[in-house]
């Protein structure tokens, strides 16, 4: 005999569920439970990674959802007066719904999508016509104790329950049962006993659920903390609104036998149930849309005309004309393309390229996509595949099941526009959002777990700030002050399962891998609770065992998900602080100033690690979006985004590939929004029109800007990694671009292919290959393999592998490998290799090298599309960077560098940057014209305002004045006011500002601090304007004691005290981040210089390998790459340029904090000079103060 | 020449928690845990040398462990321990004090309990007392006056009293008046601030000023020099006028003086000038004669004035509720109210005199009065018969003597004197018998655990339970009749269902039992699991018993 649980929350159910799907999984199999259902609140989120566990251990996964059913109009059949069952409201009656058939799935999932889009967010219902309209193919449980029939007997209603379960029979045509529970409460049983005469009299099943929330019963207390984040309570304030013990978790077919061991009619309807539910996942075929055709043409038909179409403008001749390897290309993907059936999901991409082609928003493919001629001559990506020898079969082969990953960059300002677009095109049913959910990470889990315990924000926003960026459970390891972590587990155990265990309480059986057979006293808990030493567990009864690292086992299980390749290796990354290995939990704690031995402060880790990864909320992808020619509600529920106009489905990214649906990526990319302003810009200022297309790709004067590694601002080659290698790689053509854009990547970091490479191309290490048949292949990359496409190749050339086969290769060598399918592989690659005559133990050595380089290589194709932005910002930037400073700014926040950084690089490129101005600036950054002309953006548009009648100095490079958006505490309210004031006139002076604008006294006075004013106050020193010019406003602002009181100005300014340089540096970058008046080193020079701390341009110019130096500078980046064995790269700004710190993990461990922290850092340690690149081997730390406004810059930290 | 008017202030740190405490120490005497020293350790400093008109700088007295080298070590100061007195019994509303120490483990005012313990584990967390704390007020009012006549405690900051200092020339002037309230004080603190200045507002800057010193007197001819230095943060005035004076890099309050009024004046307006004026040491605030009430009264003005007494009693009544409050508040009731008129006389019907005047009638009563009712009766009486001779334009409504609250409770059968005051006056005394927490009312509360289903809060007659909380309060039911805690028994089980037990020294034969009815939870502060049996006994009584996780029985209660 056996039982299946058919009402099973997983964390999918946000906030009122602890597990995950996996988990449940895994849980039911031990228990031996021939199939288990899903069952989330509103919810299917979980039920991509619930079937595939499923599926995956042989079980059957039933899937369902709970849904709130609205209270019926009739107040006869509402509960009201019944009373809540510990904590569950009465608002609206929960309801389980069991997916039969793909029409039961579809009707669920639209009920779904209708109860989360017809009522506000967070709070979705269904009501009965709803529901009827859509119970076809589903099996009705009438819920837990908050169901509409328990509720009314809670409400003494019993004939009313029993009309309301007559009713949910009609609705589902006898497909009904009635659920009860038990979870040792009194109102449960009460219920109960009314429950079962109600199916009795109507002659449908009774069936146990236990109304699963959690796993084990240690996920009782992390659904405690849940229930307090979703009413937004501490638990002290929780009361009885968290549930009354730790039952409701996964129970086995004995525990759950002894309580119904008077009747198992309950326990066997589980099994008859779960028969009737065959459903599954796998079942979902969803098709794409079709596209709209010319009448007679199919889309096949259409695709190639466009491909001849594409092939004039892109070569200038037909398809039939083409030399031989550009038609056979084309015409072998077009085939391919027929064969599985994808024409009409690229002429949907082609038509959103087309649209924003034609809306001039700037677009370009990437990715994969690159890899097919199809997609360059459609216009969707700009590399043109076949010249640059890439091969197509990375992104499409025959022996992928699911559609190709297309992803488009657009200029990410007008990317709504691009998606509103394809709203309307295939219409709100059948369009929709993928979702991310985002999951507890080490930030978020502290801070939670902090507000409910009862802390502080403050503080848990210092033990945030301290804690790992990604990883829950490393955080809470940090912080595990004393406490083990199955200690700490102990904590929440309510009852051992051995009450539950036949023959009395003291005779039970240990389950074979139960990691909760321990057994927990109070008085042990309590002195866990004080810190005192534990006491020792005596194992005095026969069957406990000591169950020992068990929690983690759970986590440790092969089933639970395996998250991509990315996502894992933020796992792996560390804070700065709790990283370091030494630093002790009690260091951590009282750095915050927490103290170890209380006894709450000691709980802090347990419930971090239990929220380890469970989903949070839920967001939007950052562009995936998915089409269905079906209902798309039927496919997958569909919820309104927080973002007006977007609507996201429950499924994620990695959801899609396994139920069959396609995604499209429509992803904003900052540089292109700049790349789209500059042109405009450099056209209003310079007359001059650059076509992106059409620039010189071989101009060796933006490869010197490379060379130089002069990137600040650039696309991609911008960052601290990039600039060191760029003096030592020497770009000197595109496709040195290329393979820059790929080797500063954690995976070929991690594969040691960067130092080889480079030291081949420096002539310092002999190109060779590991057989001669390889050379073509990797010739171009030194012999050191980078792509994933020469990985691909290598199987083609030397194992005569078919290109289909070798994308098979590439992706059963990348994230999800199984052992046996590794070695059906490596056979069929040794032997393929044999048969070429490569001999055996080269063959084995080239095998390991594809194996290695399978997870770290690079897609060739993704890296020739970003090389060419990376080309095209570089050469903007070395020709026009007047205009593309401004766009820059304009576009913020984007890129590597705040706004000050990005300006002081513009002023040492000979830009002119002009102090923010009421009188001159607009809201955006703008461009002046030696004062005859003026450029205002607003938000992509351009407008050119011509002062006086000179003729425009067309070609000279115009002056970047900052706008007023660069001004803290601006917000949008008066951004609109401001906005509006300025679209009418300048202001002329204080009175006509106060007179036009009303805006608060923090906002004037933010204003006036950051000199604003200033112009307006011209008569004076500049020293003494910012003030006066305050002093002025506060006057004007207050205005006329009445009208028979006019206020007569009066001209005379108080003495007050004129502000030093120091201070007006510290001014500006306290209102504006940034300030032209001084960066805050150069107040120290004067100081720093006699004690022999160098500037970074002297360091640059003259320093010399293994001096002994010293260097202060403002910390503008932090970091510390998971690829760097735990060094910090700091980088370092003063007012001649900036410097690239190396801090050992010694050193930082020594004085995290003060690295961390401090925002002027005097450094002493050795120089580091090879192939021009400088670095400071940092040996000691000091913290500098230049009250110059340096806490108030911005930094870029451990990104 | 008159004589400049000088006040003193003197400032106790952290006063309240030394009044919290000492109280807590007077009612648990026997209590070893609460061994802390009351008084400051402190050795008695020789008196200072007196400098006339100096700045007196004695170094400040020695940290309490000095005195004690060769002595036994003595028990620490309580401003030495973390204590924190927090609002409300269980803290909810947060730290309002903090000790030294407890600050020194930053902890600050305004952090919840959770929060602080978290810095300080050992942290000892005491109920701000707000009649505690005014009790011990009034005994250090009281015994400064000992050092002059008029004493003040400064309203809202407990700790901090302005104390007259004209006319003690005789008695050693200044110098030894600030002695000796530096002694005084130090009854209550080691290390108090005395300050004596030409206004409050400086005085009170000096307390903070003087830094290691016991006192300080600021120069009489000098006064605005001194106040000129002082930083601007000590200035009473408005947030944003604050900053925008920093904005315009004005940091002391002579910065802020040396400005022109009408520039303030334009600026910020009516406060924006009372602060200049505190800046320039233009305080209107005076200590006064040594009083254990403060006098209250209630000032309307009627426009248009009115010609009759009625409109009148609408402002009357309203103006009672809120002095009888504030009596009440005080542990006083009222004896003579005093009623002030306005006259209109310009616009009346008089015309000898065209400035308005003021008519003032007393009613006094035969038995001080805490209620609202029976003293609007008595006015109301006495403005029936006042007889105008021009409209009011002014009304106001002040009590002009006091007297402790009787706590007559009257004629409970007369609605008309329920007299709340009455009603906590007996319930004062009550406790002051039978000690705090003494009275108690019923509450629910919110928990699973059946013991804290309901609940004993401390009575207050303010507090109403809604008749809705009653009836939706869950029904757990699982003891009708609690013991006061639980105690323990001996259960025979059969399958694990009890059926006999020995409790109170009787055996109870169990002929039914329900259950197990599991309650668990609390795994954050103080984790509880237990399995709960109705058993039904051969007498007829259903006794509520359970078992907790490491097995033992306890018995919770019957049900009848």
């Amino acid at each position: 005999m056996s039982y299946v649980e058919l009402h099973c929350h997983s964390a999918f159910s946000l906030l009122d569920g602890a597990s995950d799907p996996e988990a449940l999984v895994a849980r039911a199999q031990q228990l031996g439970y021939p199939a288990i259902a899903l069952t989330d609140k509103h919810d299917l989120g979980g039920a991509v990674r619930f079937a595939h566990a499923a599926k995956e251990l042989g079980l059957e996964g039933i899937i369902g959802a709970e849904i709130s059913l609205e209270p019926p109009t009739s107040s006869r059949l509402g509960a009201q007066g019944g009373r809540a069952a510990y904590g569950l409201t009465t608002k609206d009656y929960g309801l389980v719904l069991l997916a039969q058939n793909r029409e039961g799935y579809g009707n669920i999932s639209s009920l779904i999508t209708r109860g989360r889009m017809d009522n506000d967010r967070g709070s979705p219902s269904i009501s009965l016509d709803t529901l009827a309209r859509h119970s076809a193919g589903i099996f009705a449980l009438t819920g837990s104790p908050n169901g509409w029939v328990p509720q009314l007997i809670a409400a003494d209603k019993t004939d009313e329950a029993c009309e309301a379960a007559a009713s949910l029979l009609d609705i589902f045509e006898g497909r009904l049962a009635i659920e009860v529970w038990d979870h040792h409460l009194p109102e449960e049983r009460e219920l109960v006993k009314h429950l079962i005469p109600i199916a009795r009299s109507l002659g449908i099943p009774w069936v146990v659920t236990n109304d699963v929330r959690y796993v084990f019963p240690t996920g009782r207390a992390v659904h405690d903390v849940l229930a307090c984040l979703k009413h937004q309570k501490t638990l002290d304030e929780m009361g009885t609104q968290l549930l009354p013990n730790g039952e409701w978790y996964l129970k086995s077919y004995d525990q759950l036998r002894r309580r119904w061991q008077h009747d198992e009619a309950g326990l066997k309807a589980t099994l008859m149930i779960a028969e009737r539910c065959k459903f599954r996942l796998a079942d979902l075929k969803p098709n794409l849309p079709t596209f709209p055709l010319p009448p007679g043409v199919s889309d096949d038909e259409y695709l190639a005309r466009l491909v001849d179409q594409g092939a004039i403008e892109r070569w200038g001749k037909h398809l039939d004309e083409l030399d031989p390897k550009y038609r056979k290309q084309l015409e072998h993907e077009l085939a391919l393309i027929k064969k599985l059936k994808l024409a009409g999901f690229f002429l949907i991409v082609w038509d959103i390229v087309r649209f924003a082609n034609r809306e001039g928003v700037l677009c370009q493919g990437r990715g994969s996509a690159a890899n097919s001629a199809i997609c360059y001559v459609l216009g969707i990506t700009a590399i043109d595949p076949i010249k640059m020898e890439l091969l197509f079969e990375r992104f499409l082969s025959e022996g992928r099941p699911e559609a190709p990953d297309i992803d488009l960059d657009f200029a990410h300002r007008d990317r709504e526009k691009v998606l509103q677009y394809v709203y309307e095109r295939y219409g709100r049913e059948h369009a929709a959002m993928v979702c991310e959910q985002i999951t507890y990470r080490g930030r978020s889990a502290i801070r939670d777990a902090a507000r409910v315990l009862g802390f502080s924000a403050e503080q848990a926003g210092a033990l945030a700030n301290l804690s790992d960026r990604f990883s829950a459970k490393a955080t809470a390891e940090a912080l595990r002050a004393g406490m083990t972590a199955q200690e700490m587990a102990g904590r929440y155990r309510d009852h051992d399962q051995r009450w539950d265990e036949p023959n009395g309480a003291y005779s039970g059986i240990k389950k074979p891998n139960d990691p909760m057979s321990q057994p927990w006293t109070a008085e042990w808990l309590r002195a866990a609770a004080d810190g005192k030493p534990l006491p020792e567990r005596t194992n005095t009864r026969p069957f406990l065992s000591s169950g020992k690292g068990r929690r983690f086992e759970e986590r440790k299980d092969p089933h639970t998900r395996t998250r991509p390749a990315g996502k894992e290796d933020h796992e792996e990354r560390r804070n700065p602080v709790t990283a370091v290995r030494p630093v002790s939990a009690e260091s951590i704690l009282g750095q915050v100033g927490l103290d170890s031995n209380d006894a709450r402060v000691r709980l802090i880790p347990a419930i971090v690690d239990g929220l380890h990864q469970l989903p949070r909320h839920r967001s939007i992808h950052v562009g995936g979006f998915v089409l269905t020619k079906e209902p798309l509600a039927t496919v997958v529920p569909i919820e309104p985004a927080s973002m007006p106009d977007r609507t996201v489905i429950q499924w994620e990214r990695d959801d899609l590939d396994l139920a069959g649906l396609a995604k499209i990526d429509l992803l904003g990319l900052g540089m292109l929004t700049v790349l789209q302003d500059c042109l405009k810009y450099i056209r209003a200022t310079r007359g001059v029109t650059v076509d992106l297309a059409k620039i010189d790709m071989n101009d060796q004067s933006v490869y010197d800007d490379l060379c130089r590694a002069d990137t600040i601002g650039l696309f991609q080659v911008e960052s601290r990694a990039q600039m060191q290698t760029l003096p030592r790689l020497k770009p000197r053509n595109f496709y040195d671009i290329v393979v820059e854009v790929a080797i500063i990547r954690p995976g070929p970091i991690q594969g040691d292919m960067v130092h080889p490479y480079l030291r081949r191309r420096a002539g310092k290490e002999e190109v060779t290959y590991p057989h001669p048949s390889l050379e073509p292949v990797l010739k171009r990359t030194l012999g050191v393999p980078l792509f994933q496409e020469q990985g691909m190749q290598v199987a083609i050339t030397a194992a005569s592998f078919t290109p289909g086969e070798a994308d098979t290769l590439r992706r059963a060598m990348g994230h999800k490998r199984s052992h046996e399918r590794m070695a059906a592989i490596r056979e069929k690659l040794i032997e393929g290799m044999r048969r070429n005559g490569i001999p055996e133990d080269i063959a084995a050595r080239i095998y390991n090298q594809i194996n290695g380089f399978a997870d770290y290589g690079f897609p060739e194709s993704h890296a020739a599309s970003f090389a060419l932005i990376v080309y095209a910002s570089a050469y903007l930037r070395h020709y026009y960077a007047a205009e593309f400073l401004a766009a820059m700014l304009n576009a913020q926040p984007m890129g590597f560098y705040s706004p000050g950084t990005l300006i002081e690089d513009g002023r040492r490129h000979g830009v002119v940057v002009r102090r923010v101005d009421l009188t001159a600036s607009s809201w955006d950054h703008t461009l002046e014209v030696n004062g005859v002309m003026r450029v205002v953006p607003n938000d992509g548009n351009v407008k050119v305002e011509r002062r006086g009648t000179g003729r425009e100095p067309v070609g000279k490079p115009p002056a970047v004045r900052i706008g007023l958006r660069q001004v803290r505490g601006l917000g949008p309210a008066a951004r609109e006011v401001l906005e509006k004031a300025l679209a009418e006139a300048p202001f002329k002076d204080i009175g006509d500002f106060v007179r036009r604008v009303k805006l608060d006294s923090a906002t004037i006075t933010a204003l006036a601090t950051a000199g604003a004013f200033d112009t307006m106050v011209s008569d004076l020193p500049q020293a003494r304007q910012r003030r006066a010019a305050l002093w002025r406003v506060l006057e004007a602002m207050r205005g006329a004691a009445g009208p028979l009181a006019p206020v007569i100005p009066k001209t005379t300014t108080p003495d007050l005290p004129a502000l030093k340089p120091v201070e007006i540096a510290d001014a500006d970058y306290r209102m504006t981040g940034l300030s032209l008046n001084g960066h805050p080193l150069m107040h120290l020079r004067e100081l720093l210089a006699p004690n022999g701390i160098r500037t970074a341009k002297d360091l640059l110019r003259n320093g010399r390998d293994g001096e002994e130096v010293a260097h202060a500078g403002l910390v503008i980046c932090r970091q510390r790459p998971g690829t760097a064995k735990g060094f910090v790269f700091l980088s370092l700004e003063d007012e001649t340029g900036i410097i690239n710190v190396v801090v050992t993990p010694q050193k930082f461990e020594q004085q995290a904090l003060l690295i961390s922290q401090t925002p002027l850092l005097l450094v002493r340690g050795t120089l580091q000079v090879e192939q021009k690149v400088v670095n400071l081997r940092a040996r000691t730390f000091r913290a500098l103060r230049a009250k110059a406004g340096e806490e108030w810059a911005p930094t870029h930290d451990f990104h | 020449m008159q004589p400049r008017w000088r006040v003193a202030c003197v400032r106790i740190p952290r006063f309240p928690i030394g009044a919290v405490w000492r109280n807590a120490i007077d009612a648990e005497k026997s209590s070893t845990q609460l061994s802390f020293a009351l008084e400051p350790t402190v050795p008695h400093p020789p008196s200072p040398p007196i400098t006339p008109r100096s700045h007196t700088n004695d170094a400040a007295p020695k940290p309490p462990e000095d005195g004690s080298k060769a002595q036994p070590k003595k028990k620490p100061f309580w401003d030495e321990e973390p204590i924190v007195l927090v609002e409300g019994q269980r803290g909810g509303g947060g730290v309002r004090a903090a000790t030294a120490a407890a600050g020194r483990s930053r902890i600050r005012v305004g952090m919840t309990l959770t929060e602080a313990k978290a810095r300080c584990a050992a942290l000892i967390a005491r109920p701000w007392d707000e009649t505690v704390i005014a009790r011990e007020i009034t005994r250090a009012s009281a015994a400064f006056v000992a050092a002059s006549p008029q004493v003040t405690p400064v309203a809202g900051a407990p700790g901090l009293w302005w104390i007259g200092v004209n006319g003690l020339d005789a008695l050693g002037g200044e110098p030894e008046l600030a002695r000796t309230l530096w002694h005084i004080a130090r009854q209550w603190h080691p290390q108090p601030r005395v300050a004596i200045a030409g206004s409050c507002v400086a005085a009170r800057a000096a307390t903070w000023q003087a830094g290691a010193a016991r006192w300080m007197i600021t120069p009489i001819d000098d006064e605005s020099e001194y106040l000129g230095q002082v930083p601007l943060g000590l200035i009473p005035m408005d947030t944003d006028m604050r900053e925008a004076l920093y904005a315009l890099g004005l940091r002391t309050a002579g910065a802020l003086a040396a400005l022109e009024a009408d520039d303030v004046e334009r600026r910020w307006g009516e406060f924006g000038l009372q602060a200049w004026r505190l800046a320039h040491g233009d305080d209107p605030r005076r200590p006064v004669l040594a009083q254990m009430e403060a006098p209250r009264s209630v000032v309307t003005e009627l426009n248009p004035s009115v010609t009759s007494t009625e409109p009148l009693l609408f402002l009357l009544r309203s103006a009672l509720e809120r002095l009888v409050r504030e009596v009440i508040a005080d542990g006083r009731s009222i004896a003579t109210v005093a009623l002030t008129l306005t006259l209109d006389d310009a616009q009346g019907k008089s015309a000898i005199n065209p400035r308005p005047h003021t008519v003032t009638r007393e009613v006094r009563l035969p038995k001080p009065l805490a209620r609202v009712e029976p003293l609007l009766e008595r006015c109301r009486l006495l403005l029936e018969k006042w007889i105008l001779t021009a409209p009011v334009c002014g009304l106001t409504v002040a009590i002009a003597a006091t007297a402790p609250l009787s706590g007559d409770q009257g004629d409970l059968l007369d609605t008309s004197w329920r007299d709340p005051a009455a009603a906590e006056a007996a319930f004062a005394r009550l406790r002051a018998e039978l000690g705090l927490g003494a009275i108690v009312q019923p509450a629910l509360g919110d928990s699973h655990r059946p013991e804290e289903e309901g609940k004993w809060d401390e009575a207050s007659l303010e507090v109403e339970v809604p008749i809705d909380a009653v009836q939706d309060a869950p029904v757990v039911g699982l003891a009708h009749r609690q013991l006061e805690s639980a105690e323990p028994a001996e259960v025979e089980c059969d399958q694990e269902r009890p059926r006999s037990l020995r409790w109170r020294s009787r055996v109870w034969r169990i002929h039914h039992a329900v259950g197990p009815e599991r309650l668990a939870g609390d795994w954050w502060r103080d984790p509880y699991a237990r399995d709960y049996w109705r058993c039904e006994e051969d007498g007829g009584a259903t006794l509520v018993v359970y078992r907790r996780s490491d097995g033992e029985w306890f018995v919770q209660g019957w049900a009848n």
